[in-house]
């Protein structure tokens, strides 16, 4: 008995055994069209080798292993390329820990619905990973470097939370809100948008002493703006203020900075959101819909280049407030104008007034299309900056 | 045949977890039908739906308290047509049980051993109930008195930590499109709660009969309320369209949310939650299965039966769904419906026929008869198996094309 | 069918063992002197116990004459059971003492009765008359005295053979509570009982066990507590015991358990006696054998050796905290090597996206699959554990270095493991040592193996199926008719307050139900302490 199980558990013979290190972890993938129609796959993989010699000392072979790997391939559909993948590399390739999926600008504009499908279907790939449009090469952004992290990949992930949590500039979303906004009547999709920065070559030579030079460089991405969707098909690039409009409908900010001028002498003061509720409500007049969107903002201060006495006097917070608010009703103002441009509907006030008004939705939802092009904000934004920081009021220089 | 016996609390422990495990394996008030965002308020008709089935069978059980159906319909219904009855109900038990653990093999083939043979999964599964089978129902409920906290455990913990990121707004509109989808939704869980047919077989094991009732409706109630907030959670995160469109909906939520960068992949609770009550469902069924049948055939002991039937039932739940797409077809309300609707005319309706018109002739002339009274019993019987045809007709016309 | 019969067929007996014609003699002749009674004649009588005991070399005689008459008489002793001076002794009241009796010319009889009436005050004496019985007594280190024409021999009773001192049991120890364990002798084992338990309710009923051995085994319970069925039951499974020998508690415990062949055991076994009493009072049944510290109850559950006596003594949150620890370590000892394995090598998208890649840095360059470089390494464990337990302590504590540090550094140094197996065994060991029945702890470490090949063979499936059969298992184990898992399976929830938590000792009101116990109260309610009156308390208030 005992020899019986010990051989059916040694022996490889077993269906789904695999060693670990048979396979290798694709942290983030990347799509884009070939010309020739087909579309092509880059897998940004993880190198174990990278991490464990750290710990095994200076007896491992190969040592400076670079942290990840990247290579492409292509074929008919975004399955088959990534089958096409596997003569390349020496192990299998594992795709439960690809945390971003970056989409080419170029294939996000001929249809995304292909990506969509494999990532919802194939059992290894996770919904939680972020779909990402990136504006310029894919393959520059998933090679390049980061100082701080290990690989790009896991960098690419830690810098979109952390994007998502101190500015409200890029709309990340999970895959599986993704997919439900998609499916969602009367709402577009609205995916971040990554781009890369242009990396200027340092000198090679630097390091001939072996000693580091401490080297300024750019970081690789920039993170901010979006892809506005027209079903599957991406309409147009929206800024990071059109973007921040959408964060204010939904009521998604978590952290934002906004900066204005405020009276007295005409200089900056930074405001700090860190509360944000935003409620929608459609009223139907026949074809005619306005919004009325309620937003309320909590905000405190951050830094003053103003000399402004907050503290003390009265009316130079209620202007600050009211500056406040007229800022972010401009950015929602000019994300519908931006969403009317695009004739994209990626703030969801149709999907507003399905939820609401489901009956009156079934009349407007063929014509939807125009109905959005004259559609009207009724906004009743209301901000409080309701702390302070430390002090009370700027330093008196005498 | 030795008589074991269990707590009416095992009893309720028992039931809840076969009824709950179907909330988890595949969210039958979401996936059967087009209830979408509104599959919550299709829970509450399920329960309401449920109810009455599980009254039809405790209630005429518990007025038996010393005997299985085997034997009460015997009484009932004279020898032969009780036979055929207790064949039926045997019959439906065996198609719950392969079918249960046919889901449980389905996802565990999609999700996690996508290479290992479904006949492996599936019979692993059986064998170890029908060891548990074979101990003996006190065993089973002292197992499921183990597994019970566990399972709630393993419920609210995976609950619990998805809960924040419901969005209410998934749930609107609320009944925007009538009453009709909500009726469909719930026509498929209801049919399933036929599961609680093992109930003919367990109520004279229970301690106390007189009682069952009461704690079959508190299991039903208790398993309703996990299908409340599973619905709920499951469209409040998934979205309506998402969540039905999947198979398995409430798995593929559970592994497709982030709460914190460690707090992630969690699928495996509920994939745990649903194997332990998968096993109890199967071995309460697999007992019945195998103590029914023993008194069918008139053996001494149930035992020898266990483990030939737990074969035949891996046998049959791999042969008889050739694919995923035809297990889901058969719980589409429309086929699901008047099959399972069959079980209870050809089991149940003719035994309360009896019973009616038995407590009835013998209140009007004491001492009468029995014969008197099973002749009309089998004369409504015969009425009922014949109301099958229009009841059928009447449930297509109200279901649609759905 | 003949080539069937040879080949499968049961061999024919071969018919009863022949002993030689002589051999045989000398058994029923043996047997035959045993059941004979003694006669009249001292050297007749003498002759047959240097028979018996066929010339042993401990076998010791003393002869003399005594009284008046010269009555020649003996003492016969096996040396090393009984103390010198306690046979002088003897010997100087039979000799001297005898002289200053008014004796005249008296018979031998009378001279017996009068020796027996009047000189051995001290001595609790005994009159044998078989060979059978004096045999026996001998054995057990009474002291005999034999007289020429008297047919009996006087037993002076027994002084107790040399013992260990009662010392803290080593395999048992405890932060707080008594520092008392039992010893090799039953005696002292009983009365280390009588003296925590003062009923004359406690009863010690006595077997004596073992054709060759005649081992005294005890059975000890409280009569009032303990359910009549379960004291019966005991006994008649004591009593069907036929064995040669019981060298130790092992060997009642394997004929009176009802499953023999379960992994886990049925009757708890103990050095303390501290946790004998507290079992005996939860109406329990205790089995002493003479020769062996090691004392069994009956009936337990598996949770019961899970506890610590600790845990009674130690303040209540505390030992429910601990106690939950030693739970969840137990189960942590039984499945994390297999749940690592089948993660590891099954569902390698289970864990958090960081975790999984550290996992697969450290396989890196490992040449074994991972379920044998954790059977290996669990193996090697096994071994250094069991090489520690048999060595001298000195050595044991190098083994333990050894192992631990200079074997797991180089096994990760040379790549022949990886630093997450060498933890999770580790974890696995320090887990199981937490578990405070060893018997128990080394139940975990079998069903590991078995939760590792299950874990190797289909993945967390097979962790779960093995979870169930597991459950199913013990689920149908009963202890002397108590269902093993209780209060678990079947659930009695009134029972967790000793199970999941302790209670506090004034909240603890009921003895466990389903033990069967006859009286379940066991102190009067409300007894919770209070602080004084609140008027006194305001006079102390901040003076």
């Amino acid at each position: 008995m005992l020899l019986i199980g010990l051989f059916v558990t040694i022996s490889t013979g077993c269906w789904d055994r695999r060693e670990p290190e048979l396979l290798v972890f694709v942290l983030s993938v990347g799509f884009d069209k070939e010309p020739s129609g087909d579309y092509k796959i880059v897998a940004q993989m993880f190198n174990p080798l990278a991490l464990s010699q750290e710990g095994s000392g200076g007896g491992s072979p190969g040592g400076d292993k670079k942290p990840s790997w990247v290579v492409e391939a292509s074929g008919q559909t975004p399955f088959e390329a990534r089958k096409n993948l596997a003569p390349m590399v020496s192990r299998e390739l594992f795709w439960s820990y690809t945390s971003t999926v970056l989409i080419s600008e170029k294939l996000a504009r001929e249809g995304i619905r292909p990506i969509m499908d494999l990532l919802e279907r194939e059992r290894q790939f996770r919904l939680i990973a972020r779909p990402l449009v990136a504006e310029g090469d894919i393959k520059e952004i998933l090679a390049s470097e980061y100082p701080l992290e290990g690989c790009s990949g896991q960098a690419l992930l830690r810098q979109l939370n952390t994007g998502d949590k101190m500015r409200s500039i890029a709309p990340v979303l999970e895959m599986r809100e993704l997919i439900n906004v998609a499916a969602q009547p009367g709402r577009d999709l609205l995916i971040a948008k990554v781009k890369a920065r242009e990396v200027k070559e340092d000198a090679a030579g630097d390091k001939e002493e072996g000693v580091d030079k401490i080297v300024a460089t750019q970081p690789p991405i920039y993170l901010g703006g979006g892809a506005a969707f027209c079903g599957d098909r991406m309409a147009g690039w929206i800024s990071d203020r059109e973007a921040r409009g959408w964060h204010w409908v939904q009521g998604r900010v978590r952290r934002e900075t906004l900066t204005l001028v405020i009276r007295p002498d005409g200089e900056p003061v930074s405001v700090e959101i860190f509360r944000v509720q935003s409620q929608i409500k459609p009223v139907v007049k026949d074809d005619q819909v306005t919004m009325k969107i309620k937003v309320e903002v909590k905000g405190r201060v951050q830094d003053q280049v103003s000399e402004a006495d907050l503290a003390s006097e009265r009316k130079f917070l209620l202007s600050l407030e009211a500056r406040l608010a007229t800022l972010i009703k401009n950015d929602i103002k000019a994300a519908l104008k931006r969403a009317q441009e695009l004739d994209s509907d990626f703030l969801g006030f149709g999907n507003a007034v399905y939820r609401m008004e489901p009956k009156k939705w079934k009349l407007l939802e063929s014509k939807w299309s125009q109905v959005l092009a004259q559609l009207e904000l009724d906004l009743d934004v209301r901000a409080d900056v309701t702390v302070a920081g430390l002090i009370k009021e700027p330093v008196k220089m005498k | 045949m030795k008589i074991t016996k269990i707590a009416n609390r095992q009893l309720l422990f028992i039931l809840f977890m076969m009824r709950t495990t179907v909330t988890i394996a595949f969210l039958p008030v979401l996936t059967s039908a087009d209830a979408a965002q509104d599959a919550w308020v299709a829970a509450l008709f399920t329960f309401l739906g449920s109810a009455v089935i599980v009254i039809l069978v405790a209630a005429l059980g518990a007025k038996y308290p010393k005997q299985t159906i085997v034997e009460y319909s015997t009484a009932l219904v004279s020898t032969w047509p009780g036979k055929v009855v207790s064949a039926v109900v045997l019959w439906a038990l065996f198609t719950i049980a392969a079918t249960d653990v046919r889901i449980y093999g389905e996802v565990l083939v999609t999700g996690f051993l996508v290479q290992t043979p479904l006949a492996v999964i599936i019979g692993g599964m059986v064998f170890v109930a029908a060891v548990a089978a074979w101990q003996g129902i006190e065993v089973i409920a002292r197992v499921a008195d183990t597994l019970f906290p566990l399972f709630v455990l393993m419920l609210v913990l995976s609950l619990g930590m998805v809960v924040p990121l419901v969005e209410i707004r998934n749930l609107q509109p609320v009944m925007a499109r009538g009453l009709l989808p909500v009726v469909r939704g719930s026509i498929t869980p209801t049919a399933i709660a036929a599961q609680m047919l093992v109930l003919t077989m367990l109520i004279p094991a229970v301690t106390e009969p007189n009682r069952a009732l009461a704690t079959a409706l508190w299991a039903l109630a208790g398993s309703s309320l996990v299908l409340v907030v599973v619905a709920v959670v499951t469209v409040g995160i998934l979205g309506p369209e998402q969540a039905s469109r999947s198979v398995f909906p409430f798995y593929v939520l559970t592994r497709s949310i982030e709460v914190t960068e460690f707090v992630q992949r969690i699928e495996v609770l509920p994939m745990f939650a649903w194997g332990f009550g998968l096993f109890i469902g199967i071995a309460t069924l697999i007992y019945s299965l195998a103590y029914g049948l023993a008194q069918v055939l008139g053996l001494a002991d149930y035992r020898p039966l266990v483990f030939p039937l737990a074969a035949l039932q891996t046998t049959f739940s791999v042969q008889a769904y050739k694919d995923v797409f035809e297990l889901l077809r058969f719980f589409k309300p429309r086929v699901v419906g008047p099959y399972i609707l069959a079980w209870f005319i050809l089991s149940l309706f003719p035994l309360w026929a009896a019973h009616f018109i038995r407590t009835v002739w013998g209140s009007r002339r004491q001492g009468g008869s029995d014969g008197q009274g099973r002749v009309w019993g089998q004369i409504l019987a015969v009425f009922s198996f014949a109301s099958y045809r229009p009841l059928c007709d009447y449930q297509h016309r109200l279901l649609g094309s759905a | 069918m003949g080539l069937w019969q040879q080949l499968f067929g049961k061999r024919k007996a071969r018919g009863p063992k022949i002993l030689s014609l002589a051999d045989d003699l000398v058994i029923s002749e043996r047997e035959q002197k045993l059941n004979t009674k003694l006669s009249a004649n001292l050297t007749a009588n003498l002759n047959t116990i240097v028979d018996l005991f066929g010339n042993s070399a401990d076998f010791t005689i003393r002869h003399f004459k005594a009284g008046p008459d010269q009555l020649p008489g003996a003492v016969v002793v096996l040396e090393g059971l009984v103390r010198e001076d306690s046979i002088k002794d003897i010997q100087r009241v039979v000799l001297v003492d005898s002289l200053k009796l008014d004796l005249k010319a008296a018979k031998p009889k009378a001279f017996y009765q009068l020796i027996k009436d009047r000189l051995l005050p001290n001595y609790d004496l005994k009159e044998l008359d078989t060979f059978d019985r004096l045999c026996e007594n001998l054995s057990s280190g009474h002291k005999l005295l034999l007289f020429d024409g008297v047919d009996k021999a006087l037993d002076c009773g027994v002084e107790g053979y040399k013992s260990r001192a009662i010392e803290e049991p080593s395999a048992e120890t405890v932060i707080r509570g008594p520092r008392e364990g039992f010893v090799e002798s039953i005696r002292t084992n009983t009365s280390l009982i009588r003296r925590r338990i003062k009923t004359p309710n406690l009863w010690i009923e006595s077997f004596s066990l073992g054709n060759l051995t005649r081992t005294e085994v005890n059975m000890a319970y409280i009569k009032g507590l303990v359910s009549d069925q379960l004291v019966a039951e005991v006994r008649s499974r004591l009593e069907r015991i036929d064995i040669d020998s019981v060298l130790e508690s092992g060997y009642v415990e394997e004929f009176i358990e009802d499953d023999p062949f379960t992994i886990f055991p049925q009757l708890a076994r103990t050095e303390r006696p501290d946790k004998v009493a507290a079992g005996l009072l939860e109406g329990k049944v205790a089995i002493f054998t003479d020769g062996t510290p090691f004392v069994l109850i009956t009936p337990i559950n598996l949770w019961e050796l899970l506890q610590a006596p600790d845990d009674y003594y130690e303040r209540a949150s505390i030992a429910a905290f601990i106690r939950n620890l030693r739970i969840f370590a137990y189960w942590v000892s039984i499945l994390l090597p297999g749940s690592y394995v089948a993660v590891v090598n099954f569902h390698h998208e289970l864990l958090p996206s960081e975790l999984a890649l550290r996992i697969a840095a450290t396989r890196e360059g490992v040449p074994f699959p991972v379920v044998a470089e954790v059977l290996i390494m669990e193996l090697t464990f096994e071994m250094l554990r069991e090489a520690g337990i048999r060595l001298p302590q000195a050595i044991g504590s190098a083994i333990s270095i050894v192992g631990a540090l200079i074997l797991g550094e180089a096994a990760i140094r040379a790549g022949l493991a990886s630093p997450a197996v060498i933890i999770i065994v580790a974890i696995t060991a320090i887990a199981s040592f937490t578990v405070p029945a060893f018997d128990l702890g080394i139940s975990g470490r079998l069903l590991l193996f078995l939760f590792i090949m299950l874990g190797a063979t289909i993945g967390l499936l097979g962790i779960q199926l093995g979870l169930l059969m597991l459950l199913i298992h013990l689920c149908s184990l009963r202890s002397f008719g108590t269902p093993y898992f209780v209060p678990i399976g079947p659930m009695v929830v009134k029972d967790w307050r000793d199970v999941f938590i302790r209670i506090w000792w004034w909240g603890m009101l009921k003895r466990p139900h389903l033990v069967g116990t006859r009286d379940l109260d066991r102190e009067s309610p409300g007894q919770m302490p209070r602080p004084e009156s609140q008027d006194e308390g305001d006079d102390h208030e901040d003076n």
